[in-house]
């Protein structure tokens, strides 16, 4: 016997054939097992990269700044694009600061002066007023006692409850009278403005407008006996006392207002 | 890109090759089927990028990274006498018989015992009668280490069997 003929002869369960059969003939070229990992590695990450992405633009989308101008005060605001925003006392402005890039609209309630850096479209909505702008200044007043637009430079649009349209274009004043856009053409723009100065003018405007105005710039609440219904022209600045300006209004009317505790 | 039809001819010139291979170095039959198997479904998952030269050596590259991480789980169990065949099992005298069975059964012993290795290199050598040069291709050595091996295995033999 030789040693030589002792060979190492591993006994398998299963032929090379049978191997191939169970396993390995049925694999489908069409689908590549390792092209199918690999697009599903990519349909992940892109995947992920839309959930990122819709993550952070729906933050960016409701994500809403407040400004706030309190009673007897006022706010300089500068927008994202370097716009600038005079908000005057008791005002509310809302904005999206993340959002900014893609569309610059802003919400406001009270009275603002906008300067705005031309760009893309520009709107300030109001309740359901909007004005739309490029690039210009302007004074919004939207108030419960009235919705008004002063241009100052440039073009502004001014829509009323998205029915109404005018164009301004400065020294042009729209206002909002029994939901139609009254258009004012001769108009001394910077006087709707004079309350960035501090400096108030009034023409024509109901004295309890000009009461309503006082209390707020002061952040007092004014009393009185007499009936207000007197349309007022006058101005006076914000640097004086209270009492003194409302001594001024109501001299000529022989009203005296009295300022409550 | 390899084609099925190619990989099927693949599968057929090495798939015992490479099973035997595993098996020389672990020494278990049903785990040395699972890697080569392994070995196979590997080449075909990646058979987008390979094209047909050196898939022999790269082959040989995933069977050892296998037989390694199955080492690392330490399931296999080396058992060698299961496999021990005489060729002429017919011809054999009942004395040649008894013979045959104790010297298998100590060869197999020092198969187990003996270094990984050496008993890889001796046994594609004497048992798939590989050349050297072909031995160092398939185990990406040089021939000189294949005779070093191999002189190893061949002392360890022949002090333990004889």
């Amino acid at each position: 016997m030789k040693t030589d003929d002792i060979k190492v002869t591993p006994k398998w369960r299963k032929s090379k054939d049978e191997v191939w059969d169970e396993i390995f003939s049925d694999l489908e070229e069409e689908k590549p097992s390792s092209k199918v990992k690999h697009m599903s590695f990519w349909r992940y990450a892109a995947a992920a990269v839309i959930a990122v992405v819709v993550a952070g633009s729906s933050f960016a989308y409701l994500y809403t700044t407040t400004e706030t101008a309190a009673r007897g005060t006022h706010l300089a605001v500068v927008l994202p694009d370097g716009s600038n925003v005079n908000l005057n006392a008791e005002s509310q402005l809302k904005y999206k600061p993340y959002w900014w890039f893609a569309s610059r609209n802003v919400t406001l309630t009270g009275e603002a002066y906008f300067e705005v850096k031309s760009g893309s479209r520009f709107s300030v909505k109001s309740g359901n007023n909007e004005v739309r702008v490029l690039g210009t200044s302007f004074n919004v007043f939207a108030r419960p006692e009235g919705y008004r637009v002063a241009c100052l430079t440039g073009k502004v649009e001014v829509l009323a409850s998205g029915c109404d349209r005018v164009q301004l274009t400065p020294n042009m004043q729209a206002e909002l009278k029994n939901n139609q856009l009254a258009v004012n053409n001769a108009l001394d723009a910077a006087q709707s403005i004079g309350w960035t100065q501090n400096k108030f003018t009034f023409i024509g405007v109901p004295l309890s407008d000009v009461v309503k105005e006082i209390e707020r710039q002061y952040d007092i609440q004014v009393a009185t006996t007499s009936k207000l219904d007197y349309l007022y022209t006058g101005n006076f600045s914000k640097a004086k006392e209270p009492d003194e300006v409302l001594e001024i209004v109501g001299k000529p009317f022989n009203i005296t207002f009295s300022i409550k505790p | 890109m390899i084609s099925k039809a190619e990989f099927k001819q693949l599968f057929d010139d090495y798939f015992d090759t490479i099973r035997r291979f595993i098996f020389y170095r672990c020494g278990d039959t049903d785990a040395a089927s699972d890697m080569a198997q392994d070995v196979f479904m590997k080449v075909w998952e990646k058979r987008e990028s390979l094209n047909n030269d050196n898939l022999k050596s790269l082959l040989y590259k995933i069977a050892n990274d296998k037989v390694i991480s199955n080492y690392r789980k330490g399931e296999s169990r080396c058992d060698f006498e299961q496999s021990m065949t005489f060729q002429d099992n017919h011809s054999l005298s009942p004395e040649d018989e008894m013979q045959y069975k104790e010297v298998s059964e100590k060869y197999a012993k020092v198969l187990e015992q003996m270094p990984e290795a050496q008993r890889t290199v001796f046994l594609m050598s004497r048992n798939d009668e590989l050349k050297y040069h072909e031995i160092a291709g398939c185990l990406d050595i040089s021939v000189k280490a294949v005779e070093k091996r191999m002189s190893a295995a061949l002392q360890i033999l022949r002090t333990k069997l004889l």
